[in-house]
C-alpha cells in the first residue's frame, strides 16, 4: 500500500528527514516511536502534503502511485488521512458544512453522488455517537472553543466518516483520559479492514495496548534505526531510546 | 472658483428652487432653511476632513455632477419591485426616494403608520418634530438631504406596540440620475420592532448617485432592530447616513451588510453611522460585514457618543477585500466628560485577498470621563494558511476552501435578531454573491 524509500524532507533548510525507509503493507497497523525532534510528526506532514515542507529526495508510492506528486486535497481525496496532533480551529465553519464538503469531495473521488444533507446528518450523529460527541458539535464552528480531548474525538469523527485507505494518526492519544484512549482504540479496530492501513504515532506504549500493532518502528535522527513487533515497544519502555539506540 | 464650491452652488440653487415650489408647513420649510444654511457654511465633505479621508464626497459628487444632473430624478412608476425574498412582513416600496407601494400584513397594520412629514401635526407630534429641529446633524449629507429631498417618509411605532413581522423598506434604483431619500424612524414607548432598509437596483441600472438619510429616534425602553443592507447597482455611487437617538433604557441594534449586486462591480458605498445614547442605560449593538470586490470602494464610518450614565456600545465589523477592492472601516466611540459606568468597544477583522486591494482601519476611542470599560481593535490579514491546509488535507480544494473560510470570516459580522428567518435572510443576503464551495 504505502512504500517510503530513502525519502529526505527538510524545514526552512533544516533537514529532518534523512532517508527515512518505510512499508506498510494492505491492512496492517504500524507503530511508529521515537524520542522528541526525531521527525515522527514531519514525516506525517510530509505524507499529507503540507507545502511548507520540501522533499529533496526520495520517493513515496501509495498502490503504486507517486504520492508526492499530488496536491494536499488530491492525497485525501485517494484516501489518505491525517488526523492531527493539534487540530487546526476553523471559526465561523461549521462542522456540519466541513463535514458535507469534505465527505462529498471524497465520495467525488470515489465516483459516488454527493450525500444530501439528510443523509449526511444521519452518518454524522452515528460518528458521533462513536466518538462520544453531543450533537451540538455539528453546529459549532471546527475545533473552535473544543478541549484537547474533543478535537482529539472531532478528529476521529472526521476519519470515520472519509472511511480513508490509509490513517496517519499523529500523537492520537495525547491529552487523553483513560476513557477517551478507549474511544481511540474502539475506532480504530472497529475500523480495521483488510483494505484499510493505519500508522500510528506515539510515545506511550498504553495506546498499543489498545490498539495491537502488527509493526513497530524506532524514529531517530530522521531515520527508522529499528523495526520488530510489540516486544519492540516493550524493550523500548525499559531501557529507554539510549537502550534502543545501542 | 473650486469643482467642490461648483457643486455646491448648483445644489444650493436646486435647494432654493425646491424651497420656492414645495408647499410645506412653516416648520417644515424652517427646517430645510437651515438645513441649507448649515450646507453653506459647512461646505462638502472633502479628503481634508479627517472622517471623510478615504471617500471625499466632493469629489465624488463633482464627478457625477459634470456628467448628469444633480436635481432628484422622478419615480418609475413602472419599475418591477425588488424581489426579496424575506420572511413573512410588512413590505414598504420607495423608487428613486419615493413612496410607489405598500404590502401589509394584516394583523398588525394598528401598530405602525408611515406618512410624510409634511403631513405631521405641529401639536400631535411635538416630541418629534422638537427633536428634529433641535438635533444635531454631525454629518452635512444629512443637511444635503434634508433640505433637497422631493419627500420624507416617517415611520412610527406606536408605544407599547410590539411587531412580530420585520417591517422591509424597498429603496429601489431603476434609472440612472440623482436620487434622494430620507427616512424617520419613530419608535415609542415600550415598543419593539424590526425594520430592514434594502438599496438595490434594477440590473443594469446605469450611473446612479443615492444620498440617503435615515433617522431612528428610539423612546424610553424601546427596542427596535434596523438592518440596512446595500445592494447597489455595480456602477452606484452611495452615500448614505444613518443618524440615531437612543433613550432611556433603549436599545438599537443595528446590522450593516454590504455584498456584490452583480458584476463588473465599480461602485463606491460610504454609509456614515452616528449615534447618540442620550439617557442613561441606552444601549448600541452593532454588527456589520462587507465583501468588497473589483473595482468597488466600501466605507463605513461610525460615531458613538455616550452622553449619559451606564451607557453600553458594541461595534464588530468583519470586512473583506478581494481584487482592486477598497475597505474602510474608521470611527470613534466618544465618552462624555461626567458620564459614568460607560461601555465602549469597536472591534473589526478585516482579509485581504489580493495584493492589489486596500482595507483602512481605524477604530478610536475619545474618552473624557472616568469609570469607563472601553476598548478597540482592528486586524488586518490575509486567509490563515493553516486553516487552509487543514481543509484541504480532508480533500476540499483549495478555492472551496477558500470560500468556506471567508464565508465563515464574514458571518461572525451578522447580527443574531433571535427571528431565525430573519438571521437567514441576512445571511442570504450577505453571501449570496460569494463564491460557493464547489463540493
Amino acid at each position: 500500500m504505502l512504500k517510503i524509500s530513502d525519502l529526505h524532507a527538510s524545514i526552512d533548510g533544516t533537514e529532518i528527514l534523512k532517508g527515512l525507509n518505510l512499508t506498510i503493507g494492505t491492512g496492517e497497523v504500524h507503530a511508529i516511536m521515537g524520542p522528541n525532534g526525531s521527525g515522527k510528526s514531519t514525516l506525517t506532514r510530509v505524507l499529507s502534503g503540507d507545502p511548507r515542507y520540501e522533499v529533496t529526495s526520495g520517493s513515496v508510492e501509495l498502490d503504486g502511485v507517486d504520492l508526492l506528486e499530488k496536491s494536499a486535497e488530491d492525497r485525501a481525496r485517494a484516501g489518505l488521512f491525517l488526523s492531527y496532533q493539534y487540530p487546526v480551529s476553523v471559526p465561523g465553519v461549521s462542522n456540519i458544512q466541513f463535514l458535507k464538503a469534505a465527505v462529498n469531495a471524497r465520495r467525488a473521488a470515489l465516483g459516488e453522488g454527493p450525500l444530501d444533507a439528510l443523509q449526511l446528518l444521519e452518518r454524522a450523529r452515528e460518528g458521533l455517537k462513536t466518538v462520544n460527541l453531543d450533537a451540538s458539535f455539528l453546529q459549532r464552528g471546527v475545533n473552535e472553543g473544543f478541549s484537547g480531548g474533543e478535537k482529539k474525538r472531532n478528529e476521529l469523527l472526521q476519519m470515520l466518516l472519509l472511511q480513508p485507505h490509509l490513517c496517519l494518526l499523529d500523537e492520537a492519544d495525547s491529552g487523553l483520559d483513560i476513557d477517551a484512549l478507549k474511544v481511540v482504540g474502539d475506532v480504530v479496530n472497529n475500523m480495521r479492514a483488510p483494505d484499510r492501513s493505519f500508522l500510528l504515532i506515539t510515545h506511550y506504549r498504553r495506546l498499543l495496548d489498545h490498539i495491537p500493532p502488527d509493526h513497530v518502528h524506532i524514529l531517530s535522527a530522521g531515520k527508522i534505526i529499528a523495526s520488530g513487533g510489540i516486544e519492540l515497544a516493550e524493550e523500548l519502555e525499559r531501557n529507554g531510546y539510549r537502550g534502543i539506540a545501542a | 472658483m473650486s469643482a467642490s464650491e461648483t457643486i455646491l452652488d448648483q445644489y444650493t440653487a436646486l435647494i432654493a428652487a425646491r424651497l420656492q415650489t414645495q408647499r410645506d408647513p412653516l416648520w417644515l420649510r424652517q427646517l430645510r432653511e437651515t438645513s441649507l444654511q448649515q450646507l453653506q457654511l459647512n461646505g462638502l465633505p472633502s479628503k481634508r476632513w479627517e472622517s471623510w479621508h478615504y471617500s471625499p464626497a466632493d469629489f465624488w459628487l463633482t464627478e457625477f455632477g459634470t456628467q448628469h444632473a444633480l436635481a432628484p430624478i422622478t419615480p418609475d412608476e413602472n419599475a418591477p419591485h425588488a424581489d426579496l425574498d424575506v420572511p413573512s412582513g410588512h413590505a414598504i416600496y420607495f423608487n428613486h426616494g419615493y413612496l410607489v407601494d405598500q404590502q401589509l400584513q394584516n394583523d398588525e397594520r394598528e401598530k405602525f403608520s408611515l406618512q410624510p412629514l409634511s403631513a405631521l401635526s405641529e401639536q400631535q407630534h411635538s416630541a418629534l418634530i422638537d427633536w428634529l429641529r433641535t438635533v444635531h446633524h454631525a454629518d452635512p449629507l444629512a443637511h444635503l438631504v434634508t433640505a433637497l429631498t422631493p419627500e420624507t417618509w416617517v415611520l412610527t411605532v406606536e408605544p407599547r406596540a410590539r411587531l412580530k413581522h420585520p417591517i422591509v423598506i424597498s429603496q429601489r434604483s431603476s434609472q440612472p440620475g440623482n436620487q434622494i431619500s430620507q427616512l424617520i424612524v419613530w419608535a415609542g414607548e415600550n415598543s419593539e420592532a424590526t425594520i430592514v432598509e434594502h438599496f438595490s437596483a434594477a440590473p443594469a441600472t446605469a450611473a446612479y448617485l443615492h444620498c440617503s438619510h435615515t433617522a431612528l429616534k428610539l423612546e424610553r425602553n424601546s427596542k427596535l432592530i434596523y438592518a440596512r443592507i446595500n445592494r447597489d447597482g455595480a456602477q452606484a455611487q452611495h452615500l448614505g447616513v444613518v443618524e440615531s437617538s437612543v433613550g432611556r433604557d433603549a436599545r438599537l441594534q443595528l446590522q450593516v451588510l454590504e455584498s456584490a449586486s452583480e458584476a463588473q462591480l465599480k461602485n463606491r458605498i460610504r454609509n456614515g453611522i452616528y449615534v447618540r445614547l442620550d439617557a442613561p442605560n441606552a444601549e448600541f449593538i452593532a454588527r456589520g460585514a462587507f465583501a468588497a470586490s473589483e473595482q468597488q470602494h466600501i466605507d463605513y464610518h461610525f460615531t458613538v457618543d455616550h452622553l449619559s450614565d451606564h451607557g453600553r456600545c458594541d461595534i464588530l465589523m468583519q470586512g473583506l477585500a478581494a481584487d482592486q477592492s477598497r475597505g474602510v472601516v474608521n470611527g470613534r466611540i466618544h465618552i462624555a466628560a461626567n458620564t459614568h459606568h460607560n461601555d465602549g468597544h469597536f472591534t473589526t477583522h478585516n482579509l485581504l485577498l489580493s495584493d492589489e486591494a486596500e482595507i483602512d482601519a481605524k477604530p478610536e476611542l475619545e474618552i473624557y470621563a472616568d469609570e469607563v470599560s472601553c476598548a478597540h481593535g482592528a486586524t488586518i490579514g490575509q486567509l490563515d494558511e493553516e486553516q487552509l491546509l487543514y481543509l484541504r488535507t480532508r480533500g476540499i480544494n483549495r478555492d472551496d476552501a477558500i470560500a468556506l473560510l471567508t464565508e465563515g470570516f464574514l458571518k461572525a459580522g451578522l447580527l443574531d435578531s433571535g427571528n431565525p428567518a430573519l438571521n437567514d435572510f441576512f445571511a442570504q443576503q450577505l453571501l449570496a454573491a460569494l463564491p460557493k464551495p464547489g463540493v
